[in-house]
């Protein structure tokens, strides 16, 4: 089984270049705002930047809305319709959607400290 | 900036003088890939950074994938964000005889492993000597201190003489 790692990126990266993301790896992070069961679809959110997820690999989960969560997957086209991406003041990736293979509940997270982290690495070149 | 693994110079007898050849080094997945083995002095023993050498690793991960093969071994795949290796458990008799007992973690669980290097079939991995769940902020601060330590790895030589 060759799977890749998941690079960590910001929801707002993938909102403004959602297209140069297609096919990648990739690890994000945000404030689970709704999950449709009929869907099998979350919206994940993360300041004012919005992420449809595409939760059909992960089997029978239990989602808290207003929980932290990190999904790793695949950005690939948009697959299924999630009826709750119209969000005041929030833009929506239109144009990609991760397929998620791995969640987790991350809360109590320092998002501040995880963003300056994931900064340095990449000023380092590590990411 | 990849990290320059530069072969060690020093005689095999003088590689337990490096302090990283005794501890298990606080890695980057992504740079395991570029290690330099010490073949044919050893499998086990691999060159990192400038000159040192290490035949055991920590590694701070989410578990992508696990793989339990017959009742001996389960295969935990960890990504830290940098890349993916497994890492392999070998279950004692008494985990053996209750399967039940044995302290299995679920995809998606944040764990820190360390273990020594190993080479099976071209692919490298971790055995692990002792694994330990940790939270998100655990893995945050790892990359922090690895990000350090590599300054360090690729600074300080490994000099005897010193």
């Amino acid at each position: 089984m060759d799977l890749v790692a998941g690079k960590p990126v910001f929801l707002e990266e993938i909102v403004a270049q959602g297209a140069d993301f297609l096919g990648q790896s990739v690890r994000v992070t945000g404030t689970l705002h709704s999950y449709s069961p009929a869907t099998e679809s979350a919206v994940l959110v993360e300041g004012q930047s919005a992420l449809v997820i595409d939760t059909r690999l992960l089997g029978v989960v239990k989602y808290h809305v207003g929980q932290t969560y990190q999904f790793i997957g695949v950005l690939n086209p948009p697959a299924v319709v999630s009826a709750d991406t119209n969000i005041d003041d929030v833009r929506c990736a239109t144009d990609v959607q991760l397929h998620a293979r791995v969640s987790r509940v991350v809360d109590g997270l320092d998002m501040v400290v995880y963003r300056r982290a994931i900064m340095e690495l990449r000023t380092a070149d590590i990411l | 900036m990849n990290l320059q693994n530069i072969p060690c110079s020093r005689p095999q007898t003088e590689w337990g003088l490096d302090p990283m050849f005794w501890v298990s080094a606080k890695l980057f997945i992504g740079d395991l890939s570029r290690l330099v083995s010490a073949e044919p002095l050893s499998t086990t023993v691999f060159y990192i950074g400038n000159q040192h050498v290490i035949k055991a690793v920590e590694l701070v991960g989410i578990i992508v994938s696990i793989e339990r093969r017959a009742l001996k071994m389960i295969y935990y795949q960890i990504d830290d964000g940098t890349g993916i290796i497994s890492c392999v458990h070998f279950t004692t008799p008494a985990e053996q005889a209750d399967p039940d007992a044995v302290e299995c973690y679920s995809i998606g669980d944040s764990i820190c492993v360390r273990g020594r290097l190993a080479v099976y079939r071209n692919q490298l991995e971790v055995i692990i000597r002792e694994s330990e769940a940790v939270d998100p902020n655990y893995e945050t601060l790892a990359w922090l201190e690895r990000l350090s330590l590599r300054k360090f790895l690729a600074t300080s030589p490994f000099d005897t003489k010193q």
